[in-house]
């Protein structure tokens, strides 16, 4: 359950392992705001879907490396890309109807402002003929891939980040917080709490399941509704052992001396190394460069914006091969 | 020297029936007590009052001199330590380092003394090859023993054992025994407090008290309570094999004096 949320953790000790969670979640967050500007061009829309996908090309490069780095699993991240089928297809019928032709345009929504060549379809026996713009499909590629990027960001996040110290990332970006009484601490203590219990209660969840099983409950066959119904015969043993679970759970910590209001110190101490540095100062001048790129109106033919291109992507190249050099890879015991 | 006293200690969780009706003890520095009784005798209640979960009446419970009261609290947690009896439910971190380094953190002990701290009271208690390993990868004895270490790190007088072992299988109950051994040979002024319905296991202590219905049924020398045999099964507590076994040989007049283990025991019929 828990690998199907948020990402295999893959137990390797790379540099992306080692980095700050906090630089991570933060670096993510900066390529993502990268990855969704928009390159508003005068005249045709295909300066912006080229110049997207330059851009797109870019972080998708680091993106790939940081996966071979990072050993993301190839088998986990095409499984979640599975369910971007219908969400494929979903934009592709919705951007068929939105991206509408000139005489439809609305100049002030850039959902209809692209417009150029198109095809027509047509079914005879509706007396249906409809024009489809080229436009539409590049906005349905363009979407599509930026949303596997994304999922790709996540998933470099949570392999190399293991869910606890995502917590303690967070409790330490809500710390500001605690200022105006916002129960940081609690929340991390419960996030944490929540990922502990999450083994044990997949193992309680089998158990019972089998003791319902063994007792003539049938959870696998049958008609949807039986099904559901059998599921009640599993959800109430559950909760109420989980109740048990946490009453007793609260004894323990009490008795250990814990106050949540209480000042305590904290084991996991959240280390900046250099490395950390370098990567912040990398996706913020990338980030950097996409808003030059995106307010100066540059496009792939203002006459020094290859050498640009060359000198980010020889940058980026240096910067992996430097940081491979200085930190060693290897696998770690589970 | 008493460190914990009780005086006509009573409680009740819905305020008509008493589930502890009045007891009296008092618990002395460096030795070890089981407290024994079957099911709903009172003697988990008896536990959570001990460390300060459940809240005794006013002038009945005392520890190291101090009322058990709000302002007291912190302090007697901090001497009074207890292992509760489901190896899951206790096991807060997510790595039996962190488990032990809940404690401590709870205790404001500055982060930079933790591993040194930790690393002593794993290896007391034989852990220390498991340090990063996620609970579900530990035997629910393994896991006791992590809980044992947490309680140990924060250097507590008096350790409560509430039916530690009750839920491990007999090669967990022989390792948490051999550390009970272990701890006391370590430090011989900690106090133990084993809260059991497993009679062979309060063998070993130096007092026992029976508890029955919330009240004290008796108490004294293992040797003594063993000795009232039928006493113990009218309460429906069984007497381990071994006893009754060396309890009807004396009545038939084979003298047995030594029967601490099978092997003691066969010595001393054969000779």
């Amino acid at each position: 359950m828990n690998n199907m949320i948020l990402g295999r953790y893959s137990p390797y000790d790379s540099f992306l392992h080692r980095l700050d969670p906090r630089n991570k979640i933060v670096s993510m967050i900066l390529l993502m705001v990268a990855l969704f500007f928009q390159f508003n061009l005068p005249g045709t829309s295909i300066t912006d879907f080229v110049m997207t996908f330059i851009v797109e090309g870019v972080i998708l490069f680091i993106v790939i490396i940081s996966m071979i780095v990072a050993h993301v699993s190839i088998k986990q991240f095409f499984k979640s890309l599975k369910a971007m089928w219908f969400v494929v297809l979903l934009l592709f019928i919705i951007n068929i109807f939105i991206v509408a032709s000139p005489s439809s345009a609305d100049w002030t929504s850039t959902m209809y402002y692209y417009y150029g060549e198109s095809f027509r379809i047509q079914v005879p026996a509706w007396n249906w003929d409809y024009p489809i713009y080229w436009a539409s499909i590049y906005q349905s590629i363009k979407i599509v891939s930026r949303l596997i990027i994304m999922i790709s960001l996540t998933m470099i996040l949570t392999s190399t980040t293991k869910p606890l110290d995502l917590t303690f990332a967070f409790e330490w970006f809500m710390s500001p917080l605690k200022l105006i009484k916002f129960p940081a601490h609690e929340i991390a203590m419960t996030l944490s709490i929540a990922l502990r219990f999450i083994p044990t209660l997949l193992d309680e969840t089998d158990r019972i399941m089998k003791a319902q099983s063994s007792r003539g409950v049938d959870f696998k066959h049958g008609r949807v509704s039986l099904r559901i119904k059998a599921l009640v015969a599993l959800i109430i043993p559950l909760f109420i052992s989980a109740f048990q679970r946490s009453e007793e759970l609260a004894d323990a910590m009490e008795a250990r001396g814990y106050n949540p209001r209480a000042k305590r110190t904290h084991y996991h101490k959240l280390t900046w190394s250099v490395f950390d540095s370098v990567i912040i100062l990398f996706t913020l001048a990338i980030l950097a460069g996409v808003i030059v790129i995106s307010v100066m109106n540059i496009t792939y033919y203002t006459p020094t914006f290859l050498g640009w291109l060359f000198i980010a992507l020889a940058i980026t190249i240096t910067m992996f091969i430097l940081l491979g050099i200085f930190s060693s890879t290897r696998k770690v015991a589970k | 020297m008493n460190v914990i006293e009780a005086n006509n200690l009573k409680f009740s969780y819905d305020g008509k029936n008493d589930a502890i009706k009045g007891v009296s003890f008092s618990i002395c520095s460096g030795k070890y007590y089981s407290i024994i009784g079957h099911n709903g005798s009172g003697k988990s209640t008896l536990a959570k009052l001990l460390i300060g979960l459940l809240k005794p009446s006013k002038d009945s419970l005392k520890a190291f001199g101090l009322e058990y009261n709000s302002k007291n609290i912190k302090e007697i947690r901090r001497k009074v330590g207890i292992v509760f009896q489901n190896p899951d439910n206790q096991f807060i971190g997510s790595t039996v380092k962190d488990d032990i380094a809940f404690g401590l953190e709870n205790r404001c002990v500055p982060q930079k003394d933790m591993d040194k701290i930790i690393e002593e009271y794993s290896k007391k208690v034989d852990m220390f090859d498991y340090l990063d390993k996620q609970p579900e990868k530990l035997s629910g004895g393994q896991k006791q023993r992590v809980a044992i270490a947490g309680v140990l790190a924060m250097h507590p007088e008096v350790i409560i054992f509430d039916e530690a072992t009750a839920m491990l299988d007999p090669k967990g109950k022989r390792e948490i025994s051999e550390l009970i051994k272990k701890m006391r040979i370590d430090n011989p002024n900690l106090t133990l407090i084993s809260i059991t319905h497993d009679v062979e296991e309060a063998f070993n202590s130096d007092e026992i008290i029976v508890m029955n219905e919330g009240e004290i049924y008796m108490s004294g020398s293992p040797k003594e309570i063993l000795s009232k045999s039928d006493e113990l099964e009218k309460i429906h507590l069984g007497v381990p094999f071994l006893y009754s076994l060396a309890n009807e040989l004396n009545k038939l007049g084979i003298k047995v004096d030594d029967y601490s283990s099978l092997e003691s025991l066969v010595n001393s019929i054969c000779q």
